[in-house]
């Protein structure tokens, strides 16, 4: 796009994000704020996907920051990609936040919710576009701070603050080791250029292997990868439903393009080594995941742990291209690399869907425990369908985008162990990893849509909810289109995708995914299928009308709304299967009267392994050192002034 | 100039070691007046300038501040002897301890002749101001041992060479003066307050 268009875009956003605080009458405020934000994003998703087609980079010099180092704007095509990603979330986002966010016109801060969100888009927009180390930890982080003081919006809840100060934590030791592996590549080039950084020679492994690293644990804590995911399901659910839509499905692949851009664009030839590690963290992360999203009884916990699931996937598909490229299997590394980008695309629609689905469900309910919930489909009938396409998606069910991207990934995998590259049995594993993960999905979702949106209503707040107003089932609408577009048509995105990776291409550049044409064929007749039994059973219901019995109720006189099968009891059996790493915890209580069940309770916890395996003890750790550093300060002047001559004469005497 | 500061020196000295408050002010006067003489004998340029700064050290150093605190101890009441939490004989030993590692580290400063025997005077006037501070119970010995960390880093400075200039000094002056009467009024105030003088007793107010 032409450099005055991209001023053009930030200052839209810029503009309706000052102006909302602004402007006295909250409603007004929100629109202008919220709404402005959408016109940004829409006007932005256009010139990106129309200068995308032509060809070269876009570069664009900015006023420098600091005094001693230039900055630029460098847009490539991994760079447009991830702009689409953000405009595209972002613009449904913005559209269902004018909606969304009326509840919080009462507060004052509700007015400050547009500018912190357009900074959080446009900060996003920097970090992808950004062409040098500064203007990228500039953008990064403005994402972190605005993300933060949204997930704290509502300040006067205990665990809000609580999740924030985790996130705030995670992120900055996250940016700590983005600035380290970006130094180290500066000590290597003397510039902060991106460009000058490109394939930088760094000769000793030990240098190249701990810049990674460091990259890794910067970039892994913002994506939500394992072990570094903890702050994840705290921070996301906090959040207002627009902004953990943002932050599930577009903030999240910030951290996988900063993998990406390292590990293809900046690094030297990296090791095999490298993509391995990432397959067993992007596997431990999509098993771990999914598993604890199984246990989750709150709609939003449970979908931010479906982040880090999908999050799993992607690494996957990524190291695994590192992978095969390292061993010299082009083929197989484009179509890996292609399928794991394609997924963070689907994955920022499909989770932005489903976040947007549970906001909607929440404001019906007022509970986002899933327990509470039950019949919303005949209530909320838009939101309910809407969040089955998202479902299904999540599950990797044809004929919808999740389904498409996975397969690529598989059929990458299938490739490149089948012609025998680097470690075979690691790409084996990962298939098996993968299909276990779809699999595990597949239980949670039948559980949250069977829970959440079958059955009667197992609360009078579920009862009375209703689908919310259309600036926010249009956005979800739009979201679940596109997911069976891109199910149904996945060439659309993924052939750019194949093209837009930097590596050499043998040639000549055909179509690496062979399955393409036939897998849009089986996916439209698919939908086709199902679409004409849809309309059957119109036709159907229309003729023969619509009779409303009450189901068999086990011989008991009457059913309860209680009779149902509840969420827990669907996810124990798999719990169950998993208990020697998920160690359940389970609270049983039983009151009986002679022979007969009075009454009895059943709960089963599961916390995080990493969370209570890893992290609190080095939070004790700290903890104890400082209560050892409590001592010295006894409140004995003397004892202080001892101190001060102690210091003085040591340092005197022996450091001069 | 050599003679000044071992004189300097001999009265840091006594003040460290003094058991009773009275000598130890005189001693403070008197080190302040030694001090004042100190930028006449040093004077390169500026007569005047000079003039003004001696004035102004003798008038704060050697009349204001021991005014002030001999007013303290009469209205305050608390007898002669400055107790410490440490014996004389220590004090004495920690004293020369700290007078040797003062003239240990000034080895280092680069220094030489007269100047490396001020900075050392210096320094261990800081460091036995500091020991005042950190040994004795009475606040007013407290206050005694900042000034006499003060005198000391005023020493240092005159060593390193370079040469006073009128408005800083004046400025530390002004400093100190009002540190001083500061402590004054605290003092009373913590007599009235917790009618002992004992600075070992305030760490109750620890939170």
């Amino acid at each position: 796009m032409p450099p005055a268009f991209v001023f053009v875009v930030a200052g839209t956003y810029l503009l309706s994000g000052i102006a909302a605080p602004l402007i006295r009458r909250p409603r007004l405020s929100r629109v202008v704020g919220f709404g402005g934000c959408a016109v940004a994003s829409f006007l932005g998703l256009t010139l990106t996907l129309v200068g995308s087609l032509q060809r070269g980079p876009l570069r664009l010099p900015l006023p420098a920051p600091v005094p001693w180092a230039a900055s630029e704007l460098y847009l490539d095509g991994l760079s447009a990609f991830f702009l689409v990603l953000v405009f595209l979330v972002g613009f449904f986002a913005s559209v269902y936040a004018v909606g969304y966010m009326r509840e919080f016109d009462k507060h004052r801060r509700g007015q400050a919710a547009p500018l912190l969100f357009s900074l959080l888009l446009l900060s996003m927009g920097l970090v992808v576009s950004a062409g040098d180390m500064l203007s990228f930890l500039l953008g990064w982080e403005g994402m972190s701070l605005s993300s933060y003081f949204l997930v704290v919006l509502e300040h006067e809840k205990a665990e809000a603050r609580r999740a924030g100060l985790i996130y705030l934590i995670a992120t900055h030791i996250g940016t700590g080791g983005i600035l380290v592996a970006f130094l180290s590549l500066e000590q290597h080039t003397g510039s902060f250029s991106f460009n000058a950084f490109a394939r930088v020679p760094i000769a000793d492994p030990a240098i190249l292997a701990a810049t990674f690293g460091f990259a890794l644990l910067g970039f892994g804590t913002k994506a939500g990868m394992f072990p570094f995911h903890i702050w994840l399901p705290y921070a996301h659910p906090e959040a207002p439903s627009p902004v953990s839509a943002i932050m599930s499905g577009v903030m999240i692949k910030m951290g996988v393009y900063g993998i990406v851009r390292f590990l293809f664009f900046l690094l030297p030839a990296p090791p095999p080594s490298f993509g391995g590690i990432l397959i067993l963290l992007g596997l431990l992360s999509g098993v771990f995941g999914v598993l604890y999203a199984i246990a989750q009884h709150d709609v939003k916990r449970l979908l931010a742990f479906h982040s880090v699931e999908n999050i799993g996937i992607i690494l996957v598909g990524i190291g695994a291209a590192s992978l095969c490229l390292a061993a010299g299997q082009l083929g197989p590394a484009r179509l890996l690399l292609a399928g794991g980008l394609f997924h963070s695309l689907n994955h920022a629609l499909f989770k932005g869907l489903l976040f947007l689905g549970g906001g909607a469900v929440f404001q019906g309910t007022h509970t986002r425990n899933i327990e509470k919930m039950g019949g919303l489909m005949r209530r909320m009938p838009l939101t309910g369908l809407t969040f089955l396409f998202g479902s299904l998606a999540i599950s990797a069910v044809p004929p919808l985008n999740g389904f498409a991207s996975e397969f690529a990934i598989y059929r990458g995998l299938w490739d490149a162990a089948g012609k025998g590259g680097s470690f075979p049995g690691l790409l084996i594993a990962a298939m098996a990893g993968l299909a276990l993960i779809g699999g595990l999905a597949f239980v949670c979702f039948v559980k949250v849509v069977g829970t959440v949106f079958l059955g009667n209503a197992r609360s009078p707040s579920a009862a009375a909810s209703r689908d919310p107003r259309m600036t926010m089932t249009f956005p979800m609408g739009g979201l679940a289109f596109l997911c069976l577009a891109l199910g149904v048509f996945p060439s659309v995105a993924l052939d750019p995708l194949l093209n837009l990776v930097p590596f050499a291409v043998p040639s000549p550049p055909v179509s690496v995914l062979p399955e393409g044409g036939k897998l849009a064929a089986v996916a439209a007749a698919l939908a086709f299928i199902i679409g004409c039994l849809v309309l059957l059973r119109f036709a159907l219901l229309r003729r023969n009308g619509k009779r409303d019995h009450g189901t068999w109720a086990c011989g008991f006189a009457y059913s309860t709304p209680r009779m149902q099968y509840t969420a827990t009891s669907f996810a124990d059996p798999v719990l169950h299967v998993f208990r020697g790493v998920l160690r359940p915890r389970s609270v049983r209580e039983e009151r009986l009267s002679g022979r007969f069940l009075l009454e009895m309770r059943y709960e089963t916890h599961i916390r995080d392994l990493f969370e209570n395996g890893l992290y609190l003890p080095i939070y004790r750790l700290f903890l104890r050192l400082a209560f050892l550093a409590r001592r010295l300060h006894t409140g004995h002047i003397h004892l202080y002034l001892g101190y001060i001559l102690g210091t003085v004469v040591i340092l005197l005497v022996l450091f001069h | 100039m050599n003679t000044l500061t071992v004189l300097l020196l001999l009265l840091g000295i006594h003040l460290a070691v003094s058991e009773r408050i009275r000598p130890a002010i005189r001693s403070l006067a008197a080190q302040g007046f030694l001090l004042g003489l100190l930028p006449l004998l040093d004077s390169s340029g500026g007569g005047w300038r000079a003039a003004a700064l001696c004035v102004a050290t003798i008038g704060v150093k050697s009349v204001a501040i021991p005014a002030i605190l001999t007013r303290a101890v009469s209205r305050l009441d608390i007898g002669q002897e400055s107790e410490s939490l440490i014996s004389t004989k220590t004090t004495i030993l920690l004293t020369g301890a700290l007078t040797l590692s003062a003239f240990l580290a000034c080895t280092r400063f680069g220094l030489s002749g007269k100047d490396q025997l001020a900075a050392a005077a210096g320094l261990t006037l800081l460091f036995s101001g500091l020991l005042t501070m950190t040994t004795r119970v009475k606040a007013v010995s407290q206050v005694i041992g900042f000034v006499v960390l003060e005198n000391g880093i005023f020493l240092l400075g005159a060593a390193s060479g370079s040469e006073f200039t009128l408005p800083i000094e004046l400025g530390i002056f002004l400093d100190l003066f009002v540190a001083v009467f500061l402590m004054g009024i605290l003092m009373f105030k913590i007599q009235r307050a917790f009618t002992h003088m004992d600075v070992r007793k305030i760490h109750m107010l620890k939170d």
